[in-house]
């Protein structure tokens, strides 16, 4: 360990550890800086970091030193603002100061030094700034403006270490030097937009967002993503009910400081015009479903139920990964054990894998997958489904698309004599489906995913449902209800505290799983050792 | 992932000479890393072809088992790696102090006019290109100016205009 002091006051740390970490904790805030990242390689090129270690004739910047026994730094006095200013006017000098019409205002590094440590009359005034690219789109969902730039190198780091791609470089050099990809060459992979998260300014800008909000107005909720069975961190970034974009939460155990490019945009879909607003029922086969009211959809089922055979009518559930690990639970304990439905199993064997890479992106398109078989729910097979269908069987399935999964799937569930269908988006099920119950988005909503690795994380609601789409967790207590059942539980709280008792894969969870979530094997392990 | 080789334009193909070939293939295995490589690997190109003709950057890279990004860097970076055809005769005439206060601007000037070309600009006929370097260590004889690996050293008006008078016939004769 080493003693040391910063602004005066004593501290101790790792001998060894880098200084503008330490200097981070002990001010409890950053150093000002532009190329300094905790996901990047040292670069030091920024030089918005220096501070003074006694001892030393110049300043040290702080994100290439080493913390040392006795080292007595100091971070804010005469000598080191001075310092930040000087840098600062040079970073402005060729910088357009075209705030007015930046995306990144409001969230910008540059903007922020500046009033921090500058609010000073330049000292340098140039009359012909160098001009250079601007608008320019380098990749599907990247703008570049290169006179933004403060040549700060994370872009460049970022495609050269992270994702190893190699499109983008710095070209020319002095005050012509410029980011940009390299000839031939477009920043089109999977991760591009994290380049535009970690740039401190307006160079690197969405496709995807720009010009669509001030981000001061924009508030964040905390998020899972939904696209593959990393469950990526995410915050959920929305105003007036509509959702504007999504960035990765910081999650050392999940994914790092990153997101992918597909997990980002899927927010599109909560606005899309397939959103389900309104249940529908479609009296006969072959005829077009008409919209109706829950009451009416309701007495619908019950009217099939009876039509199929009354009593003797049989109820089957289908559950997807798809689905929160406490609707999960929900529905296999309410329709399936109080209720008597046959469970076919959570996922058709083989369905939703793609094409995964080493970096954040699962093979696995679900999110929930592992909460699934934590529950015991099993995977079934298309002859099982086969076999199943009959026409005195009611088939309700709880969320994803079976038909699209596996298209054999859909001729064998017209064979059933009533298909139910709970989800959110209009799809290839939702169309085959005789009634259809609208519910929630996951950004409507809350939940707990398990992701690929065990772990459990919560996601809050961030925005309200549209229209008359319900909760997935009010619906399956309603349909419980109607099958003459009606759960104990009457919200999530009381769902997941259920599950934490009756549920062993899940007993960890009853202390809460914390922001960053919880490992659940681990965690059932340690409380093994405790006993 | 990593990146896909570079694309060279299917219609072109490089290749060094047997003898720089085999210098290549020295300076390969003199440095501990192929990064190290680039510059004399591009200057080697430049020797043979005069300049970096479109798809010897994305060449190189792909000999060297490179990113393109980082060959484009350094030849971005440097100022005597060029992207460009600097024509037949490239006048660098040293513009820094010493040559600067023995009259250098003149020499410029004159050559601007003569050739109506100026600073990094290659004259229609592609024959000549004009460009004002710092200095190449020859303040001794300032004024002065290289042309290809040549020194023309106490330049004058007339020195110079003999000297352009001279390319012109050698290009003329297709020399």
């Amino acid at each position: 360990m080493a003693k040391m002091t910063i602004d005066g006051k004593e501290h101790e740390f790792e001998d060894g550890m880098n200084l503008f970490e330490a200097c981070a904790v002990a001010r409890g805030e950053n150093l000002p800086h532009f190329c300094y990242h905790p996901g990047l390689s040292i670069a030091g090129v920024c030089r918005m970091c220096q501070v003074e270690v006694e001892g030393m004739p110049k300043l040290m910047i702080a994100c290439n030193s080493q913390v040392k026994d006795g080292m007595v730094v100091h971070t804010r006095n005469e000598r080191v603002d001075g310092a930040v200013r000087q840098i600062l006017n040079f970073h402005l000098l060729h910088h357009p100061v075209d705030c007015p019409v930046c995306d990144q205002a409001g969230e910008c590094s540059l903007q922020d030094f500046y009033m921090a440590n500058g609010l000073y009359e330049a000292d340098v005034d140039i009359e012909d700034k160098i001009a250079k690219g601007k608008v320019k789109p380098i990749g599907e969902m990247v703008m570049l403006d290169a006179e933004r730039c403060v040549l700060c190198a994370r872009c460049t780091r970022f495609t050269t270490e992270i994702t190893q791609t190699h499109e983008m470089g710095i070209f020319n050099r002095g005050d012509h030097s410029e980011i940009d990809v390299a000839p031939g060459k477009t920043l089109d992979n999977n991760y591009s937009l994290n380049t535009v998260d970690i740039c401190p300014v307006g160079a690197l800008t969405s496709r995807d967002f720009r010009f669509r909000r001030r981000v001061w107005w924009l508030s964040e909720t905390d998020g899972i993503c939904h696209g593959c069975a990393t469950g990526c961190n995410m915050s959920i970034h929305h105003s007036e009910g509509i959702v504007y974009r999504t960035k990765p939460r910081d999650n050392m155990d999940v994914n790092r400081y990153w997101m992918c490019d597909h997990g980002r945009t899927l927010y599109h879909e909560i606005a899309e015009s397939d959103r389900l607003t309104q249940p529908s029922v479609r009296k006969a086969r072959g005829e077009l479903a008409q919209t109706a009211s829950w009451d009416h959809a309701y007495r619908s089922i019950e009217a099939a139920g009876k039509a199929l055979g009354g009593d003797d009518a049989a109820l089957m559930i289908i559950l997807s990964p798809h689905a929160t690990v406490e609707e999960l639970y929900a529905a296999k304990s309410v329709l399936s054990d109080s209720v008597g439905g046959a469970l076919l199993g959570y996922r058709l064997r083989g369905s939703e894998i793609g094409e995964g890479d080493e970096l954040l992106f699962d093979a696995d398109r679900t999110p929930n997958a592992a909460g699934a078989k934590k529950l015991g729910l099993a995977e079934y097979d298309a002859k099982q489904l086969e076999a199943a269908a009959n026409e005195k069987t009611m088939l309700l399935v709880v969320g994803g698309d079976l038909a699209l999964a596996a298209p054999d799937a859909g001729a064998a569930l017209s064979k059933f004599g009533c298909v139910v269908y709970l989800g959110w988006q209009e799809n290839s099920t939702s169309m085959l489906a005789d009634i259809v119950l609208p519910t929630s988005h996951y950004a409507e909503r809350e939940g707990t995913f398990v992701n690929r690795e065990g772990r459990a994380q919560t996601f809050a609601a961030a925005i309200d449902a549209p229209g008359e789409a319900r909760d997935p967790l009010r619906v399956i207590r309603e349909l419980g209800a109607l099958f003459g059942h009606e759960p104990t539980w009457d919200g999530i709280e009381a769902v997941r505290s259920e599950l934490c008792a009756r549920e062993g894969a899940f007993a960890a969870m009853a202390q809460g799983v914390g922001p960053l979530g919880l490992a659940l094997d681990a965690a059932a392990e340690s409380e093994v050792e405790r006993a | 992932m990593s990146e896909e080789s570079p694309q060279v334009p299917a219609d072109t193909e490089f290749a060094f000479t047997a003898e720089r070939e085999e210098r290549y293939q020295e300076l390969v295995r003199r440095y501990p890393t192929n990064f190290s490589a680039i510059m004399p690997t591009l200057w080697l190109c430049q020797e043979q072809w005069g300049w970096l003709p479109a798809g010897v950057p994305e060449w190189v890279a792909q000999r060297l088992d490179v990113p393109v990004a980082r060959v484009y860097e350094l030849i971005t970076f440097y100022t005597m790696y060029y992207l460009e055809n600097p024509g037949r005769y490239n006048l660098q005439v040293c513009r820094n102090v010493s040559c600067h206060l023995m009259g250098a601007q003149k020499i410029v000037s004159h050559l601007r006019d003569k050739l109506g070309i100026s600073h990094n600009q290659t004259d229609a006929e592609g024959q000549f290109r004009l460009e004002e370097v710092e200095c190449l260590g020859a303040c001794g004889f300032a004024p002065m100016m290289q042309v290809g690996k040549h020194y023309y050293e106490n330049l004058t008006i007339e020195k110079v205009d003999q000297l352009v008078a001279g390319w012109r016939q050698e290009g003329e004769r297709g020399e």
